[in-house]
């Protein structure tokens, strides 16, 4: 059943069907060029009479065409994909279990017929999903409610709901059945929860963005991987790290540090326990990305820990002219022959021959997480799949695995021992693909960076940040030191890039993202307006700081009166200018300008600023255009000393909280 | 759908028809080819003539064999437009006239001069939007140049003394090209790649590094292609050896004895179309191999010439174009992240400074400058474009620990990082902020110019 939403269209042409826009992007080009049926440009040497005929007339349609049309609203269909990202198999393996992230359900899978027996509702945004030991319970974390919702498998009902903290994400019980384990993306932590009372036992601090989690074959340990580096020193690597929980005193027993590393994924144990696997990305963004190849932007790749490895050993899983984008799920075989990588960007699964992986491991001394060239020991394969697949899991017996291409709808089962795509499970999701799909399918894909390194998801994992600071080519080397930005409820926040330099959406991810990002031949006029249309989509995440109620704590009261403030408290007028509701203004609280708040570092080729959006501020730290500030406080505390930046050297370090308090409810 | 549909039409009534000459199928594929009686495939290494006794290319197709172009005097190198319907080519209208590009639509036959001048223009291909890609002789030396269709809007791609001829176009749009190795010499034949806008240039792989002597001239990795499978397919001392995505070095291909001239076309069955002969003594003839077999399948011979160059008839893919990043400067600026990352093995901390050479047409080194390498290894250069560069690394003394044996060139408006001193295209960066860019982001000036340009 379409669902009915309204969709801003924010690009300065009006709201068109596709072919509408086709046609438009083909006057748009020069006139003296013409497409024949194959598709390929041609020079039409022959035709000069009519080039000049078609040239005139794509001059005056250029002229009406390129008149700035007014912003407008336009009401779209919104098809209700499904978009499944994890799975687990009831214990007897007859029942395949589909977290779909878009449905907010978990799709139940017969796999012998290979039919749809059921739909259960959960919460919003669900991503993760485990099973009590009996199989009897089903526990789905719901991200956007910060709940597990608890299903009865037989019944196919939720029966429960169980609290946890901001954004829970990976889920796993203990041996015992007694203990949940919740990883909390956005609070970064691990809940505990204790299944009989239903009550959260307690809370373990992880690192930040905890998002996946893995126990032990043995159920003594729980390991947890971050979606987002740990706070670090500016400009110095990001690193992250696997937080190690012993279940028996439910404490945080280790954080092995993972260096080099930003987003990390899933991970697994092998069934001897002795080998832990994590999926992750190496980002290369202290250097500058004057070209992508040779591994510049990222490079995809796992880290080894367990007894069979030592301490922890990074490895490549990218080639020379080829890379293996955005590492994801992970999956490693029962009799410890293989493992298997979904590449949620490169829309395969990469194949690895484990002995000779730890050949490798052994015999190569120094680190080799660089080198392109090593993945030729040990990968075996690479199997083309669906799009942006995620979750991988494979049966009881190791024979099949499955594999969630959360953009198709579907389930792809893989042979193992022919390491062959066998068959494609159709969730039953839409057929009619609509903009704003298209538009996230060209979000998360990495065709179209130069040999597939990278895509738009790479730096904006599921559509967020990566907590990283960029060093970008065209600005000149080690200048202009760029943060990633939130990409939430982008309409009305214009113009884009921290000088404020590309005036729109199309700007931001057209010529731009190709010349200086991709460094290859990239969207056409209609994918880049489907993928304008995709990020102008993605709605704020729920804010947690606002009371239910709609009313403000007495701290975030005591932090509005100080955003609001007129005079400083020494009963001087701050001028309006310097009021932070005057630049943070309006409903995105940005008045979309761009000023110099005196935050310019010598490396920037100019102070000014274009004033960021605040909703959802306390999600996207570091702060200020280049990351430097680790917290909200250092915004004031470090990089304000003449009170440019709003007036706030009279405030205390009570009151500072304060208004950090009230601007988390933005 | 249609490639198959025609394809089927054409294995209905095609091959097998080429009178005595055609000994085996193609399937169900056209071809284009070269015959010319004498063959001297590295001969552009010195700027010398490939076909001293001239060269014809002829066409198998529905209709039979035939000349593609009876009226010119000599013909070769073809190259077929992504729809399958138009030949690239090298030629001449007459015997005494230069080579020089010519386009001709299969529908009509009506050949198109895209080049012009007093030399050789030769071993031309196709770019995405109607561009093309060739070499042109300059005083006795190819260059590679890019234009339009129409001749105009020339871009030249290659720089420095040596003879450079592109070979293929990637599918991840850049040139695959081929000169001495190191550039400048011109004793055996290696795989470089350029950007279309003459940007990016390097060897395909640095497994060359050591090689001396005997040794460096009897690698000779030539006529190289790029295959479906992505890998680089070329002639070399093994007689045919691939460079493949995962691999650092070139992997010898065991097919069936004999000489390899490279440019492999490939046809849709997977079979692969190959100049080849038993010895030197015999003139190369087209055979076609599966790589499950141990023999070759002679498709087309001629006893007294060499049948060379062939191409299938076919739609095939566009690459991707290259979207240039140049800046609007009249230098280049050259970051190098580390140094010490090299083939070459370099004590910790013995690199103290870099210079920097330019090499004229003579190939004579003039010093341009001279910058410090700071203790991680990196250092920061601004550097004039489009001129053969070489680096040379000193210790705190002043003596050289390693001077690069060939060159490079960056283009105008240049922004270049390197890994580090000849590291290969399989080492990624280490992710660190280079030293020399904390202590200054105006890199040190190698132009003689006053204030450096760009990015500065």
């Amino acid at each position: 059943m379409p669902v009915r939403a309204k969709t801003r269209w924010p690009l300065r042409r009006s709201a068109r069907s596709e072919s509408q826009n086709s046609y438009q992007g083909t006057l748009l080009r020069m006139p003296t060029w013409t497409r024949n049926a194959c598709g390929f440009s041609r020079w039409d040497s022959y035709g000069l009479l009519s080039a000049k005929l078609v040239g005139i007339a794509s001059v005056v349609l250029f002229v009406i065409a390129a008149r700035p049309a007014p912003k407008q609203s336009a009401t779209a269909i919104r098809e209700q994909y499904l978009s499944p990202i994890e799975m687990l198999l009831s214990p007897d393996g007859r029942r395949l279990y589909v977290v779909c992230e878009s449905s907010n359900e978990v799709r139940v899978i017969e796999l012998e017929t290979r039919r749809l027996i059921g739909r259960i509702s959960v919460g919003r945004f669900p991503r993760g999903i485990a099973s009590s030991p009996d199989g009897r319970l089903l526990y789905v974390t719901n991200s956007w409610d910060d709940n597990v919702s608890v299903v009865d498998a037989t019944a196919m009902k939720v029966v429960q709901t169980l609290p946890a903290g901001f954004e829970p994400t990976g889920v796993v019980v203990d041996r015992g059945g007694t203990t949940l384990y919740v990883a909390n993306r956005l609070s970064s932590d691990i809940s505990v929860i204790d299944l009989k009372s239903g009550r959260e036992a307690k809370r373990l601090l992880a690192g930040r963005g905890a998002s996946y989690l893995a126990a032990s074959p043995d159920g003594k340990w729980i390991y947890c991987t971050h979606i987002y580096p740990d706070p670090g020193t500016f400009r110095t690597p990001p690193n992250s790290e696997i937080t190690v929980v012993d279940t028996g005193r439910q404490i945080v027993v280790e954080r092995k540090r993972l260096r080099n590393v930003a987003g990390v994924f899933h991970v697994a144990m092998s069934r001897d326990g002795k080998l832990g696997v994590a999926a992750q990305l190496r980002p290369k963004n202290l250097i500058p990305l004057a070209h992508v190849e040779h591994g510049w932007a990222f490079g995809d790749s796992l880290s080894l820990f367990g007894p069979d490895v030592g301490d922890v050993v990074q490895i490549p899983i990218d080639e020379l002219d080829r890379y293996y984008a955005l590492p994801w799920g992970v999956a490693i075989a029962p009799d410890k022959a293989k493992l298997f990588l979904t590449t949620a960007g490169s829309e395969s699964v990469t194949v690895i021959d484990v002995a000779r992986l730890l050949h490798s491991v052994k015999t190569r001394h120094k680190p080799f997480a660089n080198d392109l060239s090593a993945s030729a020991a040990y990968v075996i394969h690479r199997i083309p799949v669906g799009r942006n697949p995620r979750g991988a899991l494979l049966s009881a017996d190791g024979k099949q695995l499955y594999v969630a291409n959360r953009l198709d709808d579907s389930i792809s089962v893989i042979d193992t021992a022919s390491d062959k795509l066998v068959s494609t499970i159709d969730l039953g999701g839409p057929k009619n693909i609509d903009a704003i799909r298209r538009g996230e399918r060209l979000f998360f894909t990495a065709d179209f960076a130069f040999q597939g390194q990278f895509g738009c998801s790479s730096c904006h994992i599921d559509a967020t940040i990566d907590g990283l600071q960029w060093d970008l080519e065209p600005d000149g080397f080690g200048k202009d030191i760029v943060d990633n930005r939130s990409l939430e409820d982008l309409a009305g926040t214009e113009p884009f890039k921290w000088n404020g330099g590309n005036p729109d959406m199309p700007t931001e991810c057209g010529p731009r993202t190709e010349k200086f990002f991709f460094r290859s031949h990239s969207f056409t006029e209609q994918q880049l307006t489907d993928l304008v249309t995709f990020v102008y989509s993605l709605p704020y995440r729920p804010n947690r700081y606002r009371l239910p109620n709609g009313e403000l704590t007495p701290a975030q009261e005591r932090g509005k009166a100080i955003f609001e403030r007129t005079k400083a408290k020494n009963g001087t007028a701050i001028p309006e200018a310097s009021r932070c509701g005057y630049c943070h203004s309006g409903p995105k609280f940005t008045n979309q300008h761009q000023i110099d708040v005196g935050t310019g570092k010598p490396t920037d080729r100019s102070p000014v600023i274009d004033v960021p959006q605040l909703p959802n501020v306390a999600y996207s730290a570091p702060y200020l255009h280049d990351g430097s500030a680790h917290s909200l406080e250092e915004i004031w505390t470090v990089f304000n000393p003449n009170d440019k930046h709003g007036v706030t050297n009279d405030l205390t370090k009570d009151e500072l909280n304060d208004l950090i308090e009230y601007l988390k409810t933005l | 759908m249609w490639r198959s549909i025609l394809a089927c039409l054409l294995l209905l009534v095609a091959v097998g028809i080429v009178r005595n000459s055609v000994k085996a199928s193609a399937g169900s594929s056209s071809l284009v080819y070269t015959v010319a009686k004498v063959y001297k495939p590295l001969a552009w290494m010195h700027g010398a003539e490939r076909f001293p006794s001239g060269a014809t290319i002829f066409v198998v197709d529905a209709s039979g064999k035939h000349v593609l172009l009876p009226e010119f005097a000599a013909t070769a190198d073809p190259a077929i437009f992504f729809d399958g319907q138009h030949v690239l080519f090298a030629g001449k209208r007459k015997s005494d006239d230069p080579w020089q590009i010519w386009e001709v639509p299969l529908s009509d036959g009506k050949a198109r001069q895209i080049t012009s001048g007093t030399e050789d223009c030769i071993r031309p291909f196709y770019l995405p939007e109607d561009r093309v890609v060739y070499a042109r002789k300059i005083n006795g030396s190819f260059r590679i140049e890019a234009a339009g269709l129409a001749g105009r809007d020339v871009l030249v791609l290659t720089y420095g003394p040596a003879n450079f001829i592109a070979s293929d176009i990637l599918r991840d749009g850049r040139i695959l090209f081929e000169a001495g190795y190191p550039l400048g010499s011109d004793v055996a034949p290696e795989i470089y790649t350029v950007y279309s806008d003459g940007s990016g240039v390097e060897s395909y792989r640095c497994d060359h590094a050591g090689l001396k002597g005997a040794q460096a001239s009897a690698r000779a990795h030539h006529a190289g292609r790029q295959i479906t499978t992505g890998d680089i397919v070329f002639a070399s001392e093994a007689g045919l050896s691939r460079f493949t995505s995962a691999r650092a070095q070139a992997v010898a291909i065991s097919a069936p004895t004999g000489e390899y001239a490279g440019d492999v076309a490939e046809l849709p069955s997977g079979e692969w179309l190959l100049p080849w002969r038993r010895d030197s003594k015999a003139p190369l003839q087209l055979v076609l191999w599966n790589a499950r077999s141990s023999s070759l399948r002679s498709l087309i011979e001629t006893p007294d010439a060499n049948v060379i160059q062939p191409v299938v008839l076919a739609a095939h893919a566009v690459p991707n174009r290259h979207p240039s990043g140049l800046h609007d400067w009249p230098d280049a600026n050259l970051l190098c992240l580390n140094a010490y990352t090299s083939k070459y093995p370099f004590a910790e901390g013995s690199i103290h400074s870099v210079r920097v050479y330019a090499r004229d047409k003579a190939n004579n080194a003039s010093l341009l400058g001279t910058a410090s390498v700071e203790p991680d290894g990196s250092f920061f250069v601004h550097v004039p474009s489009e001129k053969a560069l070489q680096i040379e690394l000193l210790d705190s003394s002043g003596k050289t620990l390693k001077r690069e044996s060939g060159f490079f060139w960056m283009r105008r408006g240049e922004q270049r990082v390197c890994v580090g001193c000849h590291a290969g295209p399989e080492t990624a960066p280490e992710n660190a902020v280079p030293q020399i860019l904390l202590k200054s982001t105006t890199p040190a000036d190698m132009t003689g110019k006053q204030s450096a340009s760009g990015g500065r």
